[in-house]
């Protein structure tokens, strides 16, 4: 299958738990498929769903650190009150993202707003854009660095429900919400609904 | 969109500009940790974006006498003014101010300026600090506090468009305001387009902010434990440039050379010449004399190399308070286009 790979790289990365809503803020260790197409639609400058590209990605990333922020929380009477909670960060995300559609090269090529990969601190680079062929391999492939519906033969993983893609409507909505392994790590699997990027040398999920 | 893209290195000679709390597994139960990282055996200190931001918007304040939007609840004033208007810093960081359903919805406004964390360039030693508070009776009460010596590395970026341009398109980030603040852009003279959508200000006003948040830059003061370690926080190497795009592409300059922190000269010229056409202004390099000097000749080769190759745009190599004040002329040449 011919795709576009675009290869991001950053200092800091940050994708929130959807269960934790105050306190300990912990990171997911790679995005959620929604962020890949909150990241194309930066780039786009206009609203990408999967009906306009399937994607895969795989992100890997060098440590994880732990931030103390401020956050001020607003009441409707005006008050305010602000309060000081731990948030969790990956260090150095390098992120492949694949993109069945080939016409998002431009996008990525002049991206429209600013890229970046959790919060506004989380600025990052595009640094390769390059359309390759990515094969179908049987047999043993190392997998990993992605989220995985559940259920997929073969793949065994912290499990998290996680949306696909948000609405564009007020307020957004979050839409194709199901249950993922989440693939920190690599792993073993031997079953074929992987592609295979052979420079890369892993197995490539392609959703949507 | 129009964004300039920075790059800064901060020199931090035995500091402790972020600290992370009271550090629990430590010896003593008032041992201040430095913010870090770990990365395998090594770790990497840091600043957080939100501590760098709380910087430039404080110096803003003391260097160009910006008036900060008050966060403060007085008798009639509401704690946030969300007033981009009048409230230059409302404009630049962005905002958010919750509004009961009665008389409208949430504010918000996406930050023109963002800036990643300031992050040491190489693993650091980090060396814990023992001190004593002694000056009462009775006993001395120990204390420690860590700090390192390093080189950190930031970058931010700049939306030239956004900047002095304000929305009431209700969407999070773009509803910045409403049909209230008529009398204030009146009062502001003005542009308003779409039916009231988008209002803008002057050009003038909005040359002058953008132009200002760069030109803070050599003046930044801030961070932790000043009174002890008195670091100099303002850059000391910086990349300045305006693209058209929203890639921020100086994120490779800085490297770890062997332990040491480098700037790599090479990644720096490929992005220029890579970006040829992406970068629609002059590029400014600014160095501080004394600072990374075994870079000079290098950089100095490449800069000649880059202006005999480039025709469309030129790349200057100077001090950082002359590259930033050029830069900033550009930046206001922006606007007047």
């Amino acid at each position: 299958m011919r795709v576009l790979r675009v290869h991001l790289v950053g200092w800091t990365a940050s994708f929130r738990y959807p269960i934790f809503v105050t306190g300990y803020q912990p990171t997911l260790p790679v995005p959620p498929v929604s962020t890949i197409y909150g990241l194309i639609s930066a780039a786009k400058g206009e609203y990408v769903t999967p009906q306009d590209t399937k994607v895969g990605y795989v992100m890997r990333s060098d440590a994880k650190g732990v931030d103390l922020e401020t956050i001020y929380m607003l009441s409707n009477d005006n008050s305010v009150k602000s309060n000081v909670y731990k948030r969790e960060f990956l260090l150095n995300p390098d992120l492949y993202i694949y993109l069945t559609n080939l016409s998002f090269k431009e996008a990525f090529k002049k991206p429209e707003y600013s890229l970046l990969l959790g919060r506004s601190s989380d600025l990052i680079m595009v640094t390769e854009i390059k359309e390759i062929e990515l094969i179908q391999k049987h047999g043993r492939k190392r997998v990993g660095g992605t989220v995985v519906p559940f259920c997929e033969e073969g793949i065994w993983g912290p499990l998290q429900a996680l949306p696909m893609y948000f609405s564009n409507t007020i307020p957004r909505e979050v839409i194709g919400i199901k249950p993922y392994y989440v693939l920190g790590d690599f792993i073993e699997y031997e079953g074929d609904s992987f592609l295979y990027d052979e420079e890369l040398e892993w197995g490539v999920y392609i959703h949507g | 969109m129009n964004n300039v893209n920075g790059f800064i290195l901060v020199d931090a000679p035995a500091s402790a500009l972020n600290n992370a709390g009271p550090d629990v597994g430590a010896k003593t139960e008032n041992t201040i940790a430095v913010k870090k990282i770990r990365r395998g055996r090594g770790e990497y200190v840091y600043v957080s974006g939100q501590a760098f931001r709380y910087w430039v918007r404080s110096s803003l304040k003391n260097i160009f006498g910006w008036e900060l939007s008050p966060i403060e609840r007085d008798s009639k004033i509401a704690f946030t003014a969300a007033n981009p208007f009048k409230y230059p810093d409302d404009d630049m960081f962005g905002y958010m101010k919750a509004i009961g359903k009665k008389s409208g919805s949430t504010l918000t406004r996406v930050s023109p300026f963002k800036c990643s964390p300031l992050i040491s360039v190489t693993p650091v030693n980090i060396v814990n600090d023992f001190g004593v508070m002694a000056r009462h009776e009775g006993d001395p009460v120990p204390y420690e506090h860590e700090f390192y010596s390093t080189v950190l590395k930031g970058i931010f970026s700049l939306d030239l468009d956004s900047v002095g341009r304000f929305s009431s398109v209700n969407k999070t980030g773009y509803m910045n305001i409403t049909e209230a603040y008529k009398e204030e852009w009146e009062a502001h003279n003005c542009t308003v387009e779409e039916d009231g959508k988008v209002v803008t200000l002057p050009a003038e006003v909005r040359a002058k902010r953008a132009s200002e948040l760069i030109g803070v830059l050599p003046y930044i003061f801030g961070g932790a434990k000043q009174t002890f370690h008195l670091t100099d926080v303002s850059p000391k190497f910086i990349v300045l440039a305006i693209l058209n795009c929203g890639n921020n592409i100086f994120m490779n300059i800085a490297v770890d050379d062997r332990g040491e922190a480098a700037i790599n000269v090479k990644a720096l010229k490929e992005v220029i010449l890579d970006y040829q056409e992406n970068i629609i202004s002059d590029v400014y390099i600014g160095k501080r004399e004394g600072f990374m000097d075994e870079y000079n000749e290098d950089l100095r080769q490449m800069t000649d190399e880059l202006n005999r190759t480039l025709s469309n745009i030129k790349v200057h190599l100077l001090t950082v308070n002359e590259a930033v004040s050029e830069f900033q002329q550009v930046v206001s040449g922006f606007y007047k286009r």
